[in-house]
């Protein structure tokens, strides 16, 4: 049987997972924590095979970081993340902690027994891409990487200076792809569109 | 070739000046005023400039009249300098709504200089831009405020979700009992209908309605995770209250645990906690059965020590055969941080 890990915040969505897990005759529930910070040690007996990690956990701890720390010394165990925030960098961030997976709560229609199942069978198992979002007059998908990274930097509330510093680039071409993402979206200055992009959870930085 | 200027082309070329100007010994005598300075100091004072030391202790005095405003706003647009003792500035606004810069210079050891300039647009651009400021500001913190409470409102979205999705499951039962009932199977369907019921009432029992508490289910977990892994913490003293103070706490006593069952096999993990003035002294200490003579900071203890240093407490490692954390924090740390960017 292989062992589980659920790290999840949400009581009505760990005792969902934990019902499919239950249901599933493959897995058995190791543990459910609530703060990804405790994640390590809960690994640290090697009795885990598999993680399902949400990233925005108790205590503001970030999934994504806890995830990369147990890889470090951990690279065996699986990790999948679940999330129902369509951030748009959390799939790269998974990819670059040496995550296994990555599974929408509130988007797509893989199961997540199905996710699992194939995470354990060897395969990398990622969405082909985030969510839609709706912006202003503009889809997210329009947004060019280095769009996302001005944005990611505004709603920090960095100045068109230090968005330059952060970025090496010029603080013209801030302006100019300030006024890019401006007139894709309609919003008239970047303080309402930044409220849009995190209401929206397209952008959040802290994780 | 020297050419002498007469003084009434110089008065001529100083009254045709846009704004007041006059030079004054250090007693106040004036050596030189124009048209614009003597009908400023008219509006103003009731009188021409006869002396320029006293004029400007007049002005430095003067109380609003009907015509005339003295300003003296935080954000008016003062003049690069404005800070030297040699400079002084006085903002007017006159009858005709102008507003006006004056300002008083020392230009040499005998010499001082007094000018008045007309800056109507640039003060209401300064208003405009000091207004703008303030509201930029207010959006700021809005935004910080929908940053943090965003995955406060995520988890009540999800929680509203499976809320809603065991109301569909119910009226499912109940449509699906009525049916049954209406067309007579009721008998055939009871195991179905049983079953169907029991799954939707364990999921409405177990929607959350009280939310734990910040402190005590970050002991509670920490306890219970390290317990699965065969470690017994043990907390002697009161813990902080503060939230800043209980999670840098946490986060030292999970780096102490982490090492001392990875690297040393512990078993058991003592955490002593003694306030003492405005810190914490904390002491992290294990049973670990592998002696350690010297500890390499690694990822772990360097963001640890990065962390705490951030938030103006400090991390001390002690070898004593085995390896005792030694971390103070301070008791006012949930304060604004300390330097860098937010």
């Amino acid at each position: 049987m292989t062992q589980v890990l659920v790290v999840e915040d949400s009581r009505i969505t760990r005792d969902a997972i934990e019902r499919q897990i239950a249901r599933s005759g493959e897995y058995t529930l190791y543990v459910s924590i609530e703060n990804a910070a405790n994640a390590e040690i809960a690994c640290l007996r090697g009795c885990v095979d598999l993680i399902l990690m949400d990233v925005c956990t108790a205590e503001e701890e970030s999934g994504l970081k806890a995830a990369a720390k147990i890889k470090q010394y951990n690279p065996k165990i699986k990790i999948i993340i679940m999330t129902s925030m369509p951030e748009h960098s959390f799939i790269q961030k998974a990819k670059a902690c040496g995550c296994d997976g990555f599974w929408y709560k509130e988007f797509g229609s893989d199961s997540l027994i199905e996710v699992c199942d194939r995470v354990m069978a060897g395969e990398q198992v990622y969405p082909q891409d985030t969510p839609i979002i709706r912006i202003g007059c503009s889809d997210s998908h329009e947004f060019t990487s280095r769009e996302f990274d001005i944005i990611r930097e505004l709603a920090q509330g960095r100045k068109y200076e230090e968005i330059a510093a952060d970025l090496d680039i010029k603080p013209n071409t801030v302006k100019y792809h300030i006024k890019n993402i401006l007139q894709k979206t309609g919003c008239l200055n970047t303080l309402q569109l930044v409220a849009e992009v995190v209401e929206k959870r397209l952008v959040l930085p802290k994780y | 070739m020297k050419k002498k200027i007469p003084a009434k082309m110089i008065k001529r070329g100083i009254d045709s000046y846009p704004g007041g100007i006059c030079f004054f010994s250090l007693d106040g005598r004036v050596i030189l005023v124009n048209e614009k300075m003597n009908r400023l100091m008219l509006e103003l004072t009731g009188h021409t400039l006869l002396n320029a030391s006293g004029i400007w202790d007049e002005l430095a005095s003067l109380s609003d009249k009907n015509s005339v405003k003295k300003l003296e706003q935080s954000w008016l647009p003062k003049e690069p300098g404005s800070g030297d003792a040699r400079v002084r500035q006085m903002f007017f606004r006159i009858s005709d709504g102008s507003v006006w810069r004056f300002e008083r210079r020392v230009l040499d050891a005998d010499t001082m200089q007094l000018e008045a300039a007309e800056i109507t647009e640039f003060y209401r651009l300064s208003e405009e831009l000091y207004e703008n400021t303030l509201r930029l500001r207010e959006m700021q913190k809005r935004q910080e405020d929908l940053l943090d409470s965003i995955v406060e409102v995520n988890l009540s979205r999800e929680i509203l979700a499976a809320k809603m999705q065991i109301h569909d499951e119910l009226g499912h039962c109940l449509l699906a009992t009525t049916r049954a009932a209406a067309e007579g199977s009721l008998a055939e369907n009871t195991g179905t209908l049983r079953e169907n019921w029991r799954n939707t009432i364990r999921d409405f029992s177990n929607i959350p309605t009280v939310r734990t508490e910040p402190g005590v289910s970050l002991q509670s977990e920490l306890i219970q995770v390290a317990e699965l892994i065969g470690c017994k913490v043990t907390f002697i003293g009161e813990q902080p209250t503060q939230r800043k103070a209980l999670q840098l706490l946490y986060a030292a006593i999970r780096e102490g645990l982490t090492n001392a069952v990875r690297h040393a096999d512990a078993t058991e993990l003592t955490v002593k906690i003694s306030p003492n003035g405005q810190r914490y002294h904390i002491k992290i200490s294990d049973n670990g059965s592998l002696p350690v003579s010297k500890i390499i900071e690694g990822n772990g203890l360097g963001t640890l020590r990065q962390q705490l240093e951030q938030e103006g407490a400090s991390l001390e490692e002690l070898c004593d055969g085995g390896v005792i954390l030694l971390v103070e924090i301070p008791m006012d740390c949930d304060g604004p941080q300390k330097g860098g960017r937010v």
